[in-house]
């Protein structure tokens, strides 16, 4: 629409003012043209960028449809997942269980880090403390997930060697 | 006697024009913006409906968890167990010092 428009425009102004010299009516035919370009150039952009958002609308939308219809699935993954969390947890406590157990019957450090695939800085701690630490995990970890419960809904946790992360 | 150009004329076909375009421009903008508000109400909206579910998982998972929490922690015992002899018996112990080594009468 605009381009016919900007055409009739120029095609009047043109037929309108046959008897200009020629050199006037080049000038100015080129500067319609080019303002009608840079018009058009304008109305172009902001189409673009109207396809664009309505793109990214309907993107929503869509997801939203997909997780609505897959809503049981997803609440069986993230059960899962927790799942599968509490159980890596707990497996890792119980290998520094053993692994406690194997240090006191004699065995030494570096064959039960080699033997268990126990990481550096747990056997590191649990040499050094001899505490139960084979329930510190745990304990941390049912901290991060209750504090996101109750106080950030939406977030993760990051248990480092000191504190808890939430981010 | 050579014609003025009408520059009056032309001066106007430029302003209509340009301003046409930008009035159009503008309109779409709207557009534009009305949809990414919508697109970003409907992202809000997953993520809260994603955090219920999430929610609900974790509840889920800790009710199970604390259900079965006596025979997940013997399955799990067992299992690491017994990946922990063999990799002893693999390491040339005995079966005797295997079952000294892992007699662990103070379990989780």
């Amino acid at each position: 629409m605009m381009c016919r428009n900007f055409t009739t425009k120029l095609l009047h102004f043109t037929l309108l003012n046959m008897d200009y010299t020629d050199q006037y009516a080049r000038i100015m035919q080129k500067m319609l043209a080019d303002n009608a370009a840079a018009a058009e150039a304008v109305v172009a952009g902001a189409r673009a960028e109207r396809e664009a958002a309505a793109g990214e609308w309907q993107a929503a939308r869509n997801q939203w449809q997909e997780n609505e219809q897959n809503a049981a699935q997803i609440l069986q993954d993230y059960t899962d997942k927790y799942r599968a969390q509490f159980e890596k947890y707990l497996r890792e406590a119980i290998t520094e269980k053993i692994a406690e157990h194997m240090l006191k019957k004699g065995k030494s450090v570096e064959f039960v880090m080699a033997l268990l695939s126990l990481p550096a800085r747990l056997m590191q701690t649990t040499v050094n403390t001899k505490l139960p630490l084979a329930e510190r995990d745990l304990i941390l970890e049912f901290m991060g997930m209750q504090t996101v419960a109750d106080q950030a809904p939406g977030h993760r946790y990051r248990i480092s060697h000191n504190s808890i992360v939430l981010y | 006697m050579l014609t003025q150009p009408d520059f009056e004329k032309y001066a106007q076909t430029l302003q209509e024009t340009m301003a046409a375009a930008i009035a159009e421009g503008e309109a779409l903008n709207k557009l534009a913006a009305a949809d990414r508000e919508a697109a970003a109400d409907v992202r809000i909206t997953i993520q809260e409906k994603l955090n219920a579910l999430e929610t609900l998982g974790r509840q889920a998972a800790e009710k199970q968890v604390h259900e079965h929490r006596q025979q997940l922690k013997e399955t799990i015992w067992e299992d690491v167990l017994n990946s922990v002899a063999a990799k002893l018996l693999h390491n040339g112990e005995s079966a005797d010092d295997i079952a000294k080594i892992l007699d662990i009468s103070e379990r989780l």
